[in-house]
C-alpha cells in the first residue's frame, strides 16, 4: 500500500485482484443487492486511490480498507435512507445440491440477517465472514474488544428472534 | 458452566480461538443446553450460506476507472490502446524503431511504454512476451518499466516470461533486482539466465549470493556448476 | 440484469465417467486452467461448446474427485492429485496447463497454449495460435498447422530436447539460445525479420526446428 502512496497506481490493480471479492461479499451481505454492491466496491477502490495519502502502515491495511468500505456504505445508505433490498429484488445464490428443507432454512437465515438493524448486521458480517479478529473489529468500530464480543452475542440473539419471527419455529 | 458464563466465551468459541480446556467446557454446556446450542447452530448456518462473486463488469469498470484517474493529460484512455497498437504495428512492425524520425520517436515511445505495462498484465503468456519485447524501446533508466520487468521476473507464472524478463532487464540498470532475484527460489533455467546476466553486468554484489548458491542443498547441480563457473569469471574480470 | 456468478462444482467420478463443465458465454473463446501433480493430462479440441472431463484415478479402483470453478469464461479444473485426465474442449479454447510429474498432450486445440511441465514430456499437435512451453526435465514436441503472425512464442527446456515443426511459409524471427546439445534448423536464424519473435532456450537438450513437409 505504501507503493500506491508513492504513486504506483499499478499496485492498486494488484490490491484489487486480491481483495475485491471479499469487499463485494461484505457489501452483498450488508445490502442484499448485487448492483449496489458492485457500485460500492468501485467506490471503495476509487477512494483508496484518491485518499492514498491517509494510509498509515502502522494501523494495518485491512482496517483501513474496511473503514473506507463502511464509510462508503454509510454514504450510500444515507442517500437511500437505509433501505435494504426487498426480498423480491434478491435473485438468490446458485443452489448447491441440498435437501429442500436445508435450503429453505439457509434462505431464512440470510433474510433474517438482512432484517437485522444495520449495526447488529455489520457485527455479524464482519466477525462471521470477513475474517476479522475481534481486536481488528474493535479498532474499526472504535471500542474495546470485550464490547465487540458482547455485542456479537447480542446480535446472535437478535438474529434468533428475527429467524423465529420469519419461520415461526426454532432454529434446529 | 452456566449460560451467563458461556455468553462471554461463546464468540471466542465460535471463532475457534479458545484453548482446548475452555473449548471443552463450552462444548459441554452446549451439549446440555438447547438454548445456547441454538445460537451456535445459527452461527454455523450463517457460514453455510453460499458465497458469491461479482460479475466480470466489476473488474472492467475498475480498470476503466484506474486508467481514467491515473492518465496524464497527453495519454490516451485504455480502450484506445488497441487501436493505437494496431496502427503502430501496421506502420512499424515489431523490431522497428530505428528508422523513425526523431520528432515522432518520443510520442511513440510513450505509447509503447503504456502498451508494455498493459500487456504485462494480460492472461495470455504470449501477450506478456509481447509486452516485454516492447520494453526494449523504452528508456534504459525508466524505473516504472524496470519495476514491471522485475515483478514479471519474480512473480510471473510462466518460466518463458520470466526468462524473457531476464533478457530485457540486462539493459535496464537492474543489477540490484537481478541479484535479489537470485536469492529467491526459482526455476533452474531462470537461475542460470540470472547468473549469466550477473557475469555480463560484472556485478560485485552478487558474489555472496553466488557463493551461497553453489553450496546450497536444494539447488540443481547444473545451476551450482554455473554459479561456481561464474565466480571464476568474475574473479578473472578483477571484480573479487 | 443477467445473473453471472461463479459456479463451483465438485464431482466424484469413477473411471471412465465424464463430467461436463460449461463456460459462462459459449459464444466467446474460454480459458482452461489446470495444474496437476502426479498424472498425465490430455486435452483435445472438439466441436462442442462444453468442456468434458474424464478423470482416471491412478489406482484403478478408486474414485477421483474433480473440482471445477468457472468465472467469466475462465474455467479452472482441480483434479485429484494422483489421477490422469482426458479433457475435450471447444477448438478455440486457450489453455494454461501445468504438470509436476506427468506428461501433457494437446491435440487440435486452436487457442493459445501455455504449458509447463517439471518431469514429463510435452506434446502438442495441430497448434494454430501461439504456444509458450517450458519443460524442466522432459522433451517438448510441437507441430503447428498454422502460425498466428502477430504473436510471440517461447520454448524452453533445461534437460529435454525441443522439437518444433512449423508450416513451410513461416515468416518469423527465430532466436535460439542454447548451451549443450545439437542445434538443427530448416529456417534462417536471427534474421531480425518483421513478425513475432519465436525464442528457443535450451540448456542441456538439443533444439530441432523443422519445416513441415509440403502436402
Amino acid at each position: 500500500m505504501n507503493a500506491v502512496r508513492g504513486g504506483d497506481e499499478r499496485k492498486l490493480a494488484l490490491l484489487f485482484e486480491r481483495h475485491h471479492a471479499k469487499v463485494y461479499r461484505y457489501f452483498l451481505r450488508m445490502t442484499g443487492n448485487r448492483q449496489w454492491s458492485e457500485d460500492l466496491v468501485q467506490e471503495v477502490f476509487y477512494r483508496m486511490l484518491k485518499y492514498r495519502e491517509t494510509y498509515r502502515p502502522e494501523h494495518g491495511f485491512t482496517t483501513w480498507m474496511y473503514r473506507i468500505a463502511r464509510n462508503a456504505h454509510i454514504d450510500q445508505m444515507r442517500k437511500r435512507k437505509w433501505e435494504v433490498a426487498m426480498e423480491e429484488d434478491w435473485d438468490g445464490p446458485a443452489r448447491a445440491a441440498q435437501s429442500l428443507d436445508d435450503q429453505q432454512e439457509l434462505e431464512f437465515v440470510r433474510l433474517a440477517l438482512l432484517r437485522l438493524p444495520p449495526e447488529k448486521r455489520e457485527l455479524l458480517v464482519l466477525s462471521r465472514y470477513q475474517g476479522l479478529k475481534y481486536e481488528q473489529i474493535a479498532e474499526l468500530l472504535e471500542c474495546e474488544p470485550g464490547t465487540v464480543k458482547v455485542r456479537v452475542f447480542r446480535a446472535m440473539q437478535a438474529l434468533r428472534e428475527v429467524f423465529f419471527e420469519l419461520t415461526g419455529r426454532k432454529a434446529s | 458452566m452456566n449460560c451467563e458464563q458461556v455468553k462471554t466465551e461463546l464468540p471466542d468459541f465460535l471463532a475457534g480461538s479458545l484453548n482446548p480446556p475452555a473449548q471443552a467446557r463450552v462444548q459441554d454446556h452446549l451439549d446440555a443446553c438447547p438454548d445456547c446450542s441454538e445460537l451456535a447452530g445459527l452461527w454455523d448456518k450463517l457460514g453455510a450460506i453460499p458465497d458469491e462473486l461479482p460479475s466480470p463488469r466489476l473488474r472492467a469498470n475498475f480498470h476503466e476507472m484506474l486508467a481514467r484517474e491515473t492518465a496524464a493529460p497527453k495519454r490516451a484512455p485504455a480502450w484506445i490502446w488497441q487501436a493505437v497498437a494496431a496502427a503502430v504495428i501496421a506502420v512499424m512492425g515489431f523490431a522497428a524503431g530505428r528508422s523513425i524520425p526523431r520528432e515522432q520517436s518520443t510520442e511513440l515511445r510513450d505509447i509503447r511504454d503504456m502498451l508494455a505495462l498493459s500487456l504485462l498484465q494480460q492472461q495470455s503468456a504470449s501477450d506478456r512476451l509481447k509486452g516485454i519485447s516492447y520494453t526494449y524501446q523504452a528508456n534504459k533508466d525508466d524505473a516504472q518499466i524496470r519495476d514491471a520487468l522485475l515483478e514479471a521476473l519474480n512473480t510471473d507464472s510462466s518460466v518463458d516470461v520470466r526468462l524473457a524478463a531476464v533478457d530485457a532487464l540486462r539493459r535496464m540498470s537492474a543489477q540490484q533486482g537481478i541479484s535479489d532475484s537470485l536469492e529467491r527460489p526459482q526455476s533452474p533455467l531462470v537461475q542460470i539466465a540470472l547468473i549469466d546476466a550477473v557475469v555480463e553486468l560484472n556485478e560485485t554484489k552478487s558474489v555472496a549470493v553466488l557463493q551461497k548458491l553453489q553450496a546450497a542443498s536444494d539447488v540443481d547441480e547444473l545451476v551450482k556448476q554455473r554459479a561456481r563457473q561464474a565466480l571464476g569469471q568474475l574473479r578473472s574480470k578483477g571484480t573479487l | 440484469m443477467s445473473r453471472i456468478f461463479a459456479l463451483l462444482c465438485l464431482a466424484a467420478s469413477l473411471q471412465g465417467e465424464t463430467i461436463t463443465a460449461a463456460f459462462s458465454d459459449p459464444s466467446r473463446p474460454g480459458i482452461l486452467k489446470l495444474r496437476q501433480s502426479n498424472g498425465s493430462i490430455t486435452v483435445r479440441g472438439y466441436s462442442g461448446k462444453d468442456v468434458l472431463i474424464e478423470a482416471n484415478p491412478n489406482n484403478k479402483h478408486g474414485k477421483s474427485i474433480t473440482r471445477t470453478q468457472e468465472d467469466g469464461n475462465r474455467l479452472t479444473i482441480t483434479l485429484d492429485p494422483n489421477s490422469s485426465a482426458t479433457i475435450q474442449v471447444p477448438f478455440q479454447t486457450a489453455l494454461q496447463l501445468q504438470s509436476s510429474n506427468g506428461s501433457i498432450r494437446v491435440e487440435k486445440v486452436q487457442g493459445e497454449i501455455d504449458v509447463q511441465s517439471s518431469n514429463g514430456s510435452i506434446d502438442v499437435r495441430g497448434a494454430a495460435s501461439a504456444v509458450v512451453a517450458h519443460s524442466t526435465n522432459g522433451s517438448i514436441n510441437v507441430a503447428f498447422d498454422k502460425v498466428d503472425a502477430r504473436r510471440p512464442m517461447s520454448f524452453s527446456s533445461m534437460n529435454g530436447k525441443i522439437d518444433v515443426i512449423f508450416p513451410a511459409d513461416l515468416k518469423a524471427n527465430l532466436k535460439v539460445q542454447h548451451q549443450r546439445g545439437s542445434l538443427h534448423c530448416d529456417f534462417d536464424l536471427n534474421t531480425n525479420a518483421p513478425g513475432p519473435e519465436i525464442q528457443f532456450k535450451s540448456y542441456n537438450g538439443g533444439v530441432n526446428i523443422r519445416r513441415a513437409q509440403q502436402k
